[in-house]
């Protein structure tokens, strides 16, 4: 990780030189004093550090609340332990594992000479030092680094004032964000939100394409670094160029409570985490922050199994950390560009599309002639079509000179044409907030007929969206399934049996309009039951099943796609023990009365390779939203597979928790 | 047949999962156009990258006043304010300034210390003078500086 610091912006090279001058001051001085305090007073300082020392053990300073969020101590099955893994972050031998330990080695740590500021204990545990210095009266004039200046300079520079919790939420059809993202925005005094401050967490990844990704990612083989960058640098990575909407919800920090947590940011320099994707994520990470913050309230002992970003929103809300009405939306270029394609006329369009396709200017000429557009609707045209220049090049659709000269084109007719004089252009109404969705875990209860016989059944889905849920807060037409584990019961035989288990079945329905054509996709893989050969019972199989296509929407249909798709599935009970084919799928899914949704389909598979046979299916599905957090589904299907025919039809309710 | 329906199979597999080659997520170099980049992974990667909230090796820790894709032009004795944040958001400032308004104009205008109540009139005359101002497309951000100080 390259790291560069540069904590301090002077305004002016008049503020260079008198830190300069300062510092070289200091430096003098210390250098001038260095031989005579040392051997004089090294004496001196050694009592004194034993007194604190002996102090702190009698106050038990190490079992104070304070001293456990700062080291992100917690009580597991094996004694305490600290969340944080990098050795870097410890001081004592065993500091991981022992609070006392810790705490004693940072003391000491303290009365330690240091060469370089940045290296003194002082000021990389710049928040331990500023708390163990209250806690016990210290008297820094003793200290041979009394204080990290770096810091102080930082925060009379930046005065940060309030803090904000942002977050991107997914990218329209890139599963890679569909769990969205959570950072914190820290707002200085006298700027604008653009250059506040952006503390996020990530795995740090060099590499950028293995089959192990996945499996590092989820088993803690990279490691995680906080990052801090200006804010206008994170939009233009979400807003801009992945097209993420991102969601702000400020939070009720007050200025020593943001202070506290700029002192423990601080002490995360370069000290990384294993990452893991489910548990030690992005989301997490933030809840140390806001623990260090606020110690009172205790997010990370209340988390469950796993940590979802839109969850964590909700757990920060639920603890107090936000007052009412605190959120803000912040529309990506995606978002943008849809609202400026509702308020374009068609005309408009053609022109918009024209312009960033680098139509010639006499074909331009034609369509501006022909289109007869007010001089508003010029300008809408022109501001879409800039719009539309930088996204296609984002997305690579035309190289960055072709780029350039387009886009200044276009600017350079919309600025001839004066203010909008319509502030509201880019005033897009509000979506409903994520955290108003439905909750990410879902335990579904119900049962049916399946091939004329009775059964009930239990599902469990930890995370995190069905393309049948309603889709508040979620992108619409997708789904991202993990986990989700069937049990059925058959009352006539008596047995409890599992149905299915969906490791991971992800659907991106992503409608083609004139400007973007997106590919819709989908890929599941996990345990399905396929009908046995003699049309006896069913057993299961172990499936892969990737596909994409095409999707259009229209008011009246809603979402219809198309896919190709390929399957493959591995069980004892097929001949040669695998089947795999290829086929298609489409269907239609319409949401409508604001909280139901159907959905119409139909797929079949031709498998030609292992045992070879035709496999048709086609359902109905419908899904009635009670509140948020339930719902009623329906469904019927009808299908054949193995030269063997079953109808299904279930009631289930869904509970989100 | 069946070897034909094999490969057929295999083809659309390979379609379907790992559509794309992948590509460096900067566009490097100053000036228009240099920003973060969608990465160009097929699905498969993107299926995959699901489980790894991941982020390239350069990211900063520390309140970087750099610019941040490119290496600093050699122009850039003081590390002024306005400078990095026009260098860094050239796109976003000329989009601004064509259209008269913007949360990036303003905060340039915060930069420069421009009074609230004369921003209108300077938004106009930078409005008027965008041609002047992003004069072509190799246009650096110490060129656009001095055009908006030129016009403010």
């Amino acid at each position: 990780m390259k790291i560069f610091r540069k904590w301090r912006c002077p305004k002016n090279r008049g503020g260079i030189s008198i830190f300069f001058f300062r510092f070289i001051a200091a430096f003098l001085v210390f250098l001038a004093l260095a031989p005579f305090s040392h051997a004089e007073s090294g004496e001196r300082n050694a009592v004194y550090l034993e007194t604190v020392l002996a102090e702190a053990r009698e106050k038990r300073l190490h079992e104070a609340r304070y001293w456990q969020v700062l080291v992100h101590y917690r009580e597991g099955a094996f004694g305490v332990k600290s969340i944080v893994d990098d050795p870097h972050f410890f001081l004592a031998e065993k500091g991981r594992t022992d609070p006392e330990a810790e705490l004693e080695a940072t003391i000491r740590a303290f009365f330690e000479p240091a060469e370089d500021e940045k290296e003194a204990a002082v000021c990389r545990f710049v928040a331990r030092f500023a708390w163990i210095r209250e806690r016990l009266d210290l008297d820094v004039s003793r200290l041979p680094v009394s204080a990290c200046k770096g810091f102080d300079a930082f925060m009379e520079e930046n005065e940060p004032k309030s803090a904000t919790l942002a977050f991107p939420t997914s990218h329209i059809n890139s599963p890679a964000s569909m769990f969205g993202h959570t950072m914190l925005i820290i707002e200085t005094k006298d700027k604008t939100n653009l250059l506040a401050h952006s503390v996020s967490y990530a795995a740090e990844t060099d590499e950028s394409f293995g089959p192990l990704f996945a499996v590092k990612g989820l088993f803690g083989l990279y490691r995680g670094y906080f990052s801090i960058l200006p804010y206008y640098a994170k939009l233009q990575q979400y807003n801009d160029v992945d097209h993420r909407d991102i969601w702000e919800y400020r939070l009720n920090l007050s200025e020593d409570e943001i202070r506290r947590m700029m002192l423990h940011i601080w002490e995360w320099e370069s000290v990384g985490c294993r990452y893991y994707f489910f548990t030690r994520n992005c989301s997490y990470l933030l809840f140390l922050l806001l623990e260090a913050a606020r110690p009172e309230v205790d997010l990370t002992g209340t988390r469950p199994l796993w940590v979802i970003p839109l969850d964590s929103i909700r757990t920060i809300q639920e603890a107090g950390f936000m007052d009412k009405d605190s959120v803000s939306y912040r529309p990506s270029r995606t978002t943008k560009i849809m609202h400026l394609i509702s308020r374009t006329p068609e005309a408009g369009k053609d022109i918009a599309l024209a312009l960033a396709g680098g139509e010639s200017e006499k074909e331009l000429e034609s369509l501006l002639a022909g289109g007869d557009l007010s001089r508003k609707e010029k300008r809408l045209a022109y501001e879409l079509a800039a719009e539309y220049v930088q996204y296609r090049y984002t997305k690579r659709a035309i190289g960055r000179d072709v780029y350039r000269e387009r886009y200044l084109h276009v600017l350079g007719m919309r600025s001839r044409l004066g203010d909008s004089g319509d502030g509201d252009l880019y005033r897009i109404e509000t979506p409903v907030p994520p955290h108003r969705g439905h909750r990410s875990a879902r335990l579904a209860v119900g049962g049916g007929r399946s091939g004329g016989d009775p059964f009930f059944e239990f599902r469990l889905r930890p995370a995190y969206h069905h393309l049948m849920d309603n889709a508040t807060g979620y992108v619409d037409y997708s789904q991202i399934v993990f986990a989700d584990t069937a049990l059925r019961l058959d009352p006539d035989a008596g047995t409890l049996r599992m149905e299915a288990f969906d490791l991971i079945d992800i659907v991106s329905i992503s409608p083609r309009n004139r400007f973007f054509k997106p590919l819709s996709w989908k890929f599941s893989t996990g345990l399905v039951r396929v009908e046995d050969g003699d049309g006896e019972g069913r057993s299961l199989v172990y499936r892969f099943n990737p596909g994409s296509g095409v999707a259009y929407e229209s008011d009246v249909f809603g979402a219809w796609y198309a896919m190709l798709e390929t399957q493959g599935d591995v069980g004892s009970t097929l001949d040669k023990n695998y089947s795999a084919g290829i086929g298609a799928s489409t269907g239609v899914v319409r949401p409508f009365r604001e909280n139901w949704k159907m959905q119409v389909y139909a797929k079949n598979i031709y498998y030609g390779l292992g045992e070879e046979y035709n496999a048709f299916e086609a359902g109905v599905a419908l899904n009635i939203a009670q509140d948020a957090n339930s719902a009623l589904a329906l469904g019927i299907m009808r299908k054949r597979e193995r030269g063997a025919y079953r109808s299904e039809a279930a009631v289930f309710v869904n509970l989100f928790f | 047949m069946k070897k034909i329906f094999a490969v057929v199979t295999v083809f659309c597999l390979l379609i379907i999962s790992a559509s794309g080659a992948f590509a460096t997520q900067y566009n490097t170099g100053c000036g228009l156009g240099s920003m973060v980049m969608e990465n160009q992974e097929g699905l498969l990667f993107q299926v995959l990258a699901v489980t790894t909230n991941g982020t390239s090796a350069n990211q900063t820790f520390g309140i970087t006043f750099g610019t941040l894709n490119c290496e600093q032009p050699a122009s850039f004795a003081s590390l002024e304010q306005s400078e990095i944040f026009i260098a860094n958001n050239m796109d976003n400032i000329a989009n601004d300034i064509a259209r008269g308004q913007g949360e990036y104009l303003d905060t340039l205008a915060v930069l420069m210390e421009i009074p609230e109540n004369e921003r209108d009139v300077v938004y106009a005359r930078l409005q008027d003078n965008f041609s002047v101002i992003y004069s072509s497309a190799e246009v650096s951000s110490t060129e656009v500086l001095s055009g908006i100080q030129a016009h403010m």
